[in-house]
């Protein structure tokens, strides 16, 4: 029993992580209805900025906003110059895009920072917040947790309650018409990817403790990130932190207790990515989309 | 439109080849050199020239070999995900550059060397290859890096009589004498297991061990030859658990041997997966006695565990560790900081153990090439067959490379366990050294060896 | 004029067709082995992104897996020869037809989801292709792989080079493919494919019975693929073992690459494509390896921003900026003029436009 317990908060911490990734995979998402395979990469280049400021001296937290604001900037930019240029109508372009940025961004990293894992520190100890009995939950998951549920609230405060939000959402919804109401939809284009760089790189920083800081941070979590973020509705934040959670659970106890998962763990996700497609599209969370005829 | 379209398809093409075949050149030969062939294949011992196959070989023996020069080719990953192991070439180039500016090269040639990137692709690596004995015409082939793609060159070089020396993995698969122009270097993964059923053995023979191991060809070797090694003992497995090289994260897995609170676990790992599922073991209330894969050992990869998390862990060597005081003394330790500082890259890592890898395998060849009675590829891969006790580079002195021709294709079958002090900062020995040689056939499991 | 007439434009088009086709016949008398060798891994490679082109650029159903198909009809190949010593070319009709069915199961949950869900559904299945290798590794050797025996030109081939043999028999199967393929696009049952793409709603209104031709397309795009991987392990003068690390996701996203960076809705396109994703890596590495991945990806980039159409595409692009300038007199003029062949429309009556195909993200 405590086994189960165990590989479920493995589960939740695991899940953290994927969630983190979704929310960036889902702000793009809804601010301009692309996926952006470039994402984990994004992200794991973001924490090796982050590295850097701590290996000069900066406070864990304090390196990771610095990190964060310098990625919203790459974001904003590569919208800008990588990602309009092409036309978001061309979607096999911009997939093609995003794959190239991916490549690069993950080569430009090991030439920049060298090819050998780095510790990343942690922003919550590793420690026990409750024990029961062989049961542990550590502050870090709780912490982790927290940090996720709090961006969620904060985005759906920023979609609902404010101008910019409102903004963001008319985009996403129809470009042309927002752009003749007079709303500057190049800018709100970028503010999404720099608001889903900055996302990223918090995911990176919260996965790098665990997994260690190296090109490969994210290539592992990537798919699982995709996996959450269609279980809970590609333009739901709170869907992707709930399907995140969802679907570490999901692995690890597939892992544990299903023979033919064991060691065949992505499989259980991609199972999960299936059934979501194929029974409800939009996800938990999402909201069903109608096409126009 | 339609022949439109299709024209400047068909421009475009004709463009395209008109570059490629003015970029790459042709060079289509047929490899005639009968004659040099003999007068070469007669230096060679009748044993050597028979194991070898020497009548049927087609290509020239004297390949890259002029009277200045010694052309050696390698293909490692450079780029990507595996780009780590290109730090084992920083060590063997910076031996290629001291011996070329200080001791005049081998018998005055100078060793140059051309060294491909393969991105850890076995596809690559095969045109690498062939590239390098066609295009480049090297001598011979060295330090090759991944078992698949040693597999994807060896048929090749074997049907081509071209040397492959010293490939740069740990697989039993290097022992077949049908492949008699491949030869391994690193000791074998197999050895490494039976060398921890031994230890448990005498330390704590009824032991209940767990295996965490790299769901690969990798992994195998230490789950299949550690099943082999403990029939007839007391020791048992209780839990097996993988982990996927693309997803190294082990948590789960860990959790998961965790609960059988085994004795020992034996950690068939590598790369980043090494310092994470220390760390997982860490964060349990588990405290088992901790067997880590040779290829873990070096500081970028132990280095990132947890303080305390690679406290006492054992594992195994057959080269001195630069970060080891015992050999603060020693000449070739010594040698090998002061002429790879001198020689190597401006960023060479000497206190890597990867790097005084690559730095012993540099002087390997170079040995076999001065020991060889002439420089030719027979002659040169007889002596890389009958390699006599050699202890050179940053071998240790109780692990000498040593081959025969025939009976022993594994350089180095001498391994010394150690135990890790968090509180010293490098490995302790333990014991005495253990003496495998002539065994790795013997003793790894028939389905490792066959490919 | 009269079809038959010889105009001046059609009189170079073939004087270029026969050197073209003069060249390809004399690559594998002039290069040495390895590079005859990678020529044939082109030859494969463009049939498996015609499949795709197939798929992807006339159906407009986004796929990031067809790597996953290729190593299916790959490994096939390998399995039958090397341990049931089936002879190389009776494979082909197996993994084809194994690929096929591969294809429709696909195909037909794909029904339901489309654009970027798709490519999300095809990324995930294209991930899990080496693990399933691994995980039945009884039959398919595991991470170790398999060594294919060798392919050996025939007696009656008059002494021609293992290497040699290979390249001809694979440029064979790939001039007849890409025949029948774009014969398929031309006909009635190739007009559907493309209606579907730009318009599902109106082909269906117009009577094309979608599921049908989106499952066959499907089918057929990976019976393409699973020859192309059939025929790649033939080539074995140079690389003789399949083993899983060579059909991980980046082939597929190699594949897709390819396809865009030729021209999504050609038939040549998948060639140039071919040549680009084998070559370019070799050279990049060259000018330095540490870079070389920089490199790609950034030409991949910098492809798409100026050539978002493919090199075929853009080739157009230029010739019709010419002509516009060039006028209906032969003046060359400063201005430039609207042409009603620039943009990204196709003619109503061509079957290759040359443009990228639209794609909704929304679900269906």
């Amino acid at each position: 029993m405590e086994l189960f317990f165990n590989q479920v908060i493995n589960g939740i911490q695991s899940g953290c992580i994927y969630a983190a990734l979704a929310l960036a995979l889902v702000l793009i998402f809804r601010s301009t209805s692309l996926l952006n395979f470039a994402q984990g990469e994004m992200a794991m280049f973001s924490t090796f900025i982050a590295y850097l400021f701590v290996d000069w001296g900066a406070p864990v937290v304090l390196a990771i906003i610095i990190a964060m604001a310098i990625s919203m900037v790459g974001g904003a930019v590569i919208e800008r110059t990588l990602i309009r240029p092409v036309g978001v109508d061309n979607v096999l372009a911009i997939v093609i895009v995003t794959i190239g940025i991916f490549i690069a961004v993950n080569a430009l990293a090991g030439w920049i920072y060298g090819t050998d894992g780095r510790v990343f520190p942690r922003i919550f100890a590793n420690e026990s917040l409750v024990t029961f009995g062989d049961v542990t939950i550590t502050q870090e998951t709780v912490g982790t947790l927290g940090i996720l549920l709090t961006v969620v609230a904060l985005l759906y405060l920023l979609f609902q309650y404010t101008k910019i939000g409102l903004a963001m959402r008319a985009v996403a919804s129809n470009p042309e018409s927002s752009r003749l109401v007079g709303i500057p939809v190049g800018r709100v284009l970028m503010l999404g990817w720099g608001l889903a760089a900055a996302l990223g790189g918090l995911a990176g920083a919260l996965a790098a403790p665990q997994l260690n800081l190296s090109l490969n941070l994210m290539q592992g979590v990537l798919i699982y990130a995709f996996a959450a973020a269609t279980l809970g509705g590609f333009d739901s934040p709170l869907g992707a932190v709930v399907g995140g959670l969802i679907v570490g659970v999901t692995q690890n106890l597939a892992g544990q207790y299903i023979e033919f998962f064991d060691g065949f763990e992505l499989g259980s996700a991609l199972l999960l990515i299936l059934v979501v497609l194929l029974v409800r599209p939009q996800g938990l969370f999402g909201s069903k989309v109608v096409t126009r005829v | 439109m339609i022949r439109s379209n299709r024209s400047r398809a068909l421009v475009a093409l004709l463009a395209v080849l008109a570059l490629i075949a003015a970029a790459c050149g042709g060079g289509r030969e047929d490899s005639s050199s009968g004659e040099e062939n003999e007068a070469a294949a007669e230096s060679t011992g009748d044993e050597a020239a028979d194991y070898l196959h020497v009548d049927d070989c087609e290509g020239d023996f004297t390949q890259g070999i002029t009277d200045d020069t010694i052309k050696i080719g390698s293909s490692f990953p450079q780029s990507g995900t595996f780009a780590a192991f290109a730090q084992i070439s920083t060590g063997y180039e910076a031996y290629f550059n001291y011996v070329n500016e200080e001791l005049g090269g081998i018998d005055g040639r100078q060793i140059e060397l051309t060294a491909l990137d393969d991105g850890y692709e076995a596809g690559r690596t095969a045109t690498n290859a062939q590239r390098l004995v066609e295009e480049e015409g090297v001598f011979a082939l060295f330090n090759v890096i991944g078992t698949a793609n040693n597999l994807a060159i060896w048929d090749n070089l074997e049907e081509e009589c071209v040397p492959n020396l010293f490939a740069g993995t740990g697989s039993p698969l290097w022992g077949d004498p049908g492949h008699a122009w491949t030869v391994g270097s690193f000791p074998s993964y197999s050895l490494e297991a039976v060398m921890y059923a031994r230890y448990l053995e005498e330390n704590d023979p009824t032991a209940e061990v767990a295996l965490l191991t790299q769901n690969d060809d990798f992994g195998e070797s230490y789950v299949e030859t550690f099943t082999q090694a403990i029939e007839g003992t007391d020791i048992t497995i209780v839990a097996e658990e993988t982990y996927e090289v693309a997803n190294p994260d082990t948590t789960s897995q860990v959790t998961s041997l965790a609960a059988t609170g085994a004795d020992a676990v034996i950690l068939g790992t590598t790369a980043l997966a090494c310092p994470n599922a220390l760390n997982a073991i860490n964060g349990t209330n588990w405290e088992p006695a901790i067997f880590i894969s040779g290829t873990c050992t070096s500081p970028t990869l132990v280095g990132l565990a947890e303080p305390g998390a690679a406290d006492g862990i054992i594992s195994v060597t057959a080269f001195k560790d630069p970060r080891d005081p015992q050999w603060a003394d020693d000449e070739a330790m010594q040698l090998f900081l002061e002429k790879g500082a001198e020689h190597g890259a401006a960023d060479i890592d000497l206190e890597n153990t990867i790097v005084a890898y690559g730095w012993t395998m540099g002087a390997l060849l170079v040995d076999t090439l001065t020991n060889a009675a002439e420089l030719t590829r027979p002659a040169v891969m007889e002596q890389a067959l009958n390699i006599d006790n050699l202890v050179t580079g940053l071998a240790l002195p109780t692990s000498p490379f040593n081959t025969v021709l025939g009976i022993d294709k594994f350089p180095e079958e001498v391994l010394q366990l150690m135990q890790y002090s968090d509180d010293l900062g490098y490995y302790e020995f333990l014991g005495e050294p253990q003496d495998f040689e002539g065994q790795t056939a013997e003793v790894t499991p028939e389905s490792l060896i066959v490919p | 004029m009269s079809r038959l007439a010889l105009s001046p434009r059609r009189a170079v088009l073939g004087v270029v067709a026969v050197i073209l086709a003069a060249l390809v016949l004399y690559i594998p008398q002039y290069f040495e082995e390895f590079r005859v060798a990678q020529f044939s891994s082109v030859i494969a490679i463009s049939i498996a992104v015609l499949g795709l082109a197939l798929l992807t650029g006339f159906n407009g159903q986004i796929s990031v897996g067809h790597g996953a198909f290729f190593g299916v009809g790959a490994y096939t190949t390998a399995i039958l020869t090397a341990d049931h010593e089936w002879g190389h070319l009776s494979t082909i009709p197996v993994a084809m037809v194994l690929c096929f069915l591969l294809g429709v199961a696909v195909g037909l949950p794909a029904l339901r989801i489309s654009g970027v869900y798709l490519a999300l559904v095809t990324l995930a299945l294209a991930t899990l292709f080496p693990l399933v290798i691994q995980k039945y590794s009884d039959i398919t050797g595991g991470s170790t792989g398999i060594g294919v025996p060798d392919f050996e030109a025939p007696a009656w081939a008059g002494g021609m080079a293992d290497d040699q043999w290979a390249y001809y028999v694979l440029l064979t199967f790939a001039v007849i493919t890409f025949v029948l393929v774009r014969n398929l696009v031309r006909s009635r049952v190739g007009r559907a494919i493309i209606a579907i793409r730009d318009g599902e709603t109106a082909a269906e209104v117009l009577g094309v019975n979608l599921a049908f031709y989106k499952v066959m397309t499907f089918g057929i795009s990976a019976m393409i693929a699973g020859l192309a991987g059939s025929l790649f392990v033939m080539n074995t003068a140079v690389l003789d073992r399949v083993d899983p690390a060579q059909y991980t996701i980046t082939l597929s996203i190699k594949f897709l690459a390819a396809l865009v960076i030729g021209g999504a809705a050609t038939i040549l396109g998948p060639v140039l494509g071919a040549l680009f994703i084998v070559f370019v890596p070799e050279y990049s590495s060259e000018v330095d390896a540490e870079l070389s991945n920089v490199i790609f990806g950034g030409v991949l980039i910098a492809l798409m921003l100026v050539l978002p159409t493919g090199f075929l595409g853009g080739l157009r692009r230029i010739e019709a900026g010419i002509l516009r300038r060039l006028g209906r007199d032969g003046e060359w003029r400063r201005a430039a003029g609207p042409d009603p062949r620039d943009g990204p429309d196709a003619e109503a009556d061509s079957p290759d436009p040359g443009g990228s195909p639209t794609v909704e993200p929304a679900a269906s």
